[in-house]
């Protein structure tokens, strides 16, 4: 599996396209950050500094999922389309470690979108505010949700690009896992309002999927409060689900027959 | 004789469609083992499944002796190699780099071989430019120094020179020979062009309807091909009367012209027997059966023996 993740960003560091896709998400992250602290002069006052830097950080997270998912989808379809997926079989590597490694170089694609999304958001926020930095604390869940949410989005991309036989519902599905999921907590989240006094089993089903919705960080981790209360109660229902998601990717793949 | 690949009974269908049955195929140590059969003949989805990209549904294989359920079959497979259909490549890398991934993909600890493989092939001198600006037998030659990556000891070549021109199908047949000879590489190669595939195995299995009808080494195939002598005559009812007397086989054809089947007939000989009778022969000449005459015998016929 080592072997096919050193072969995989082997092969991603020779692609213009990861080139593109990197400075692409610089620039973005760079403009929007700036249109943000433009448009609300008066963000710094009076929330203290975690608050102004995290709602720049959390408001491009989307475009690292967009980044991510548009390269490792373009990437592993095209090796599939190529049968280039063929060479790794025939030579005897496992369906599984083929699987897993796809996983692992989408995640490491995601980090590094991530880190220069989250570098240049705290540049910004810091040359347009005084120096005013978030604290370190701040800064690592921050980072813990996204990095779980990604590493549950990875699992995800690697299911759609691999596990899919059609290359058109690949992509549909992954735009669709892009714009529609991250509003899904909050669809759950009115329908469980309307439920609520009801005490039902419905309500139960609804809080249980919210829990697990790893997007459910993603969208409602814009503040501070909810940050922290997410981080505290709801990331192991997500590392299960993404658990969940990775070995059934894993058997499926396995199961897969190559033309 | 000792196989380094066999398979035992080999069923494959899609959905209702079974495309092999019972195909039981045994290929030689060393051997350039040709895959003879038309096209959806199931010559690909056994290169498939002995290549491991699909499961039998009933039947086995056994690759150097190793079972395709045991544990052990993907270590195996590190010492096989295979182009199936078209050949894998990254269109935006270099040959070097195609190379080196797979390199990277088989856990090589070293990437010395791939200037050898380069040169193996022809494409040492192809620098930076992009496996997608390569003509179609360039792209076939990268592909097969992608599947010569580790040392294969078994090469799966499925349709090799497809596409190629008359140059670049020499390259392949002489690079394959020369494999085969230097080191011993033990070759299965389909293709339709039965005469450029008569060049260079040495062992056929001919499969039809997605069944092996006959498994043949070149020796015994010489032996079986059939030699025929062609004869223009002035009369041919007196000349069928002497064919029949002799007790010889023979075809009479569209023109008239008598083909005669026999192994040990002498034209001289033939030519004074039917003088005697009163026959002038204005025509003669002597063939044998193709590789690809006695495919079509083969599968026209039904001469199938099932597997030898």
């Amino acid at each position: 599996m080592f072997d096919q993740i050193k072969a995989d960003l082997m092969r991603m560091r020779k692609s213009k396209l990861t080139y593109a896709i990197l400075i692409g998400q610089l620039l973005i992250s760079f403009l929007t950050a700036r249109t943000q602290i433009l448009e609300n002069p008066d963000l710094m006052d009076p929330y203290p500094g975690d608050i102004v830097c995290l709602n720049i950080l959390t408001s491009l997270a989307v475009t690292i999922g967009f980044m991510s998912a548009f390269i490792s989808l373009k990437l592993s379809i095209l090796e599939k389309r190529d049968g280039l997926l063929r060479n790794k079989v025939v030579v005897g590597n496992g369906k599984c470690g083929i699987f897993l490694s796809k996983v692992i170089v989408n995640y490491i694609i995601s980090v590094i979108l991530l880190v220069i999304h989250t570098v240049t958001g705290i540049i910004m926020c810091s040359v347009s505010f005084n120096g005013l930095l978030p604290s370190a604390g701040t800064i690592a869940k921050y980072m813990g949700i996204y990095l779980m949410w990604l590493f549950f989005f990875s699992v995800l991309m690697a299911i759609l690009a691999l596990d899919l036989s059609s290359e058109i519902i690949s992509i549909i599905l992954s735009f669709f896992a892009v714009t529609v999921l991250p509003s899904l907590p909050g669809t759950l989240e009115q329908m469980i309002e309307i439920e609520k006094n009801k005490n039902s089993f419905k309500l139960l089903v609804l809080n249980f999927i919210r829990s697990i919705v790893p997007y459910t960080y993603m969208s409602e981790g814009d503040t501070y409060e909810m940050m922290n209360k997410l981080f505290a109660d709801g990331i192991l229902p997500a590392v299960a689900m993404s658990m969940i998601f990775l070995i059934l990717g894993c058997l499926a793949f396995r199961r897969k027959e190559f033309n | 004789m000792e196989y380094i690949l066999t398979t035992d009974n080999i069923c494959k269908s899609y959905g209702k469609a079974q495309v092999l049955k019972d195909v039981s195929l045994h290929i030689p140590k060393g051997a350039i083992y040709g895959l003879i059969g038309k096209n959806g003949a199931g010559k690909t989805t056994i290169m498939r499944i002995i290549s491991g990209l699909q499961r039998p549904n009933s039947g086995s294989y056994a690759v150097f002796g190793v079972q395709n359920d045991d544990i052990i079959i993907n270590n195996m497979r590190r010492r096989v190699g295979a182009i199936i259909e078209n050949p894998a490549i990254y269109k935006d890398l270099s040959a070097y780099d195609n190379l080196k991934v797979q390199c990277m993909n088989l856990g090589l600890p070293s990437y010395e071989i791939i200037d050898e493989l380069l040169k193996t092939v022809g494409l040492e001198n192809t620098g930076k430019k992009t496996a997608g600006k390569f003509s179609l037998g360039m792209k076939q030659r990268l592909g097969i120094a992608i599947a010569l990556c580790g040392s294969p000891d078994i090469l799966i070549l499925d349709e090799p020179i497809n596409g190629l021109d008359p140059q670049g199908i020499i390259e392949i047949r002489e690079m394959l020979l020369d494999l085969n000879k230097t080191k011993g590489t033990t070759i299965l190669i389909s293709s339709h062009l039965l005469d450029e595939l008569s060049r260079v195995a040495d062992n056929y299995g001919f499969i039809e309807n997605g069944k092996i009808i006959k498994e043949i080494s070149k020796e015994d195939l010489e032996k079986s091909l059939r030699k025929s002598t062609s004869i223009k005559v002035s009369d041919i009812d007196k000349t069928i009367t002497f064919l029949d007397g002799k007790g010889l086989e023979y075809e009479i054809g569209k023109d008239n012209d008598i083909s005669i089947f026999a192994d040990d007939l002498i034209p001289s000989d033939l030519v004074v027997d039917l003088a005697g009778k009163g026959i002038t022969v204005t025509n003669i000449s002597q063939n044998e059966e193709t590789l690809e005459s006695y495919f079509m015998n083969l599968i026209s016929d039904g001469k199938g023996e099932g597997n030898v």
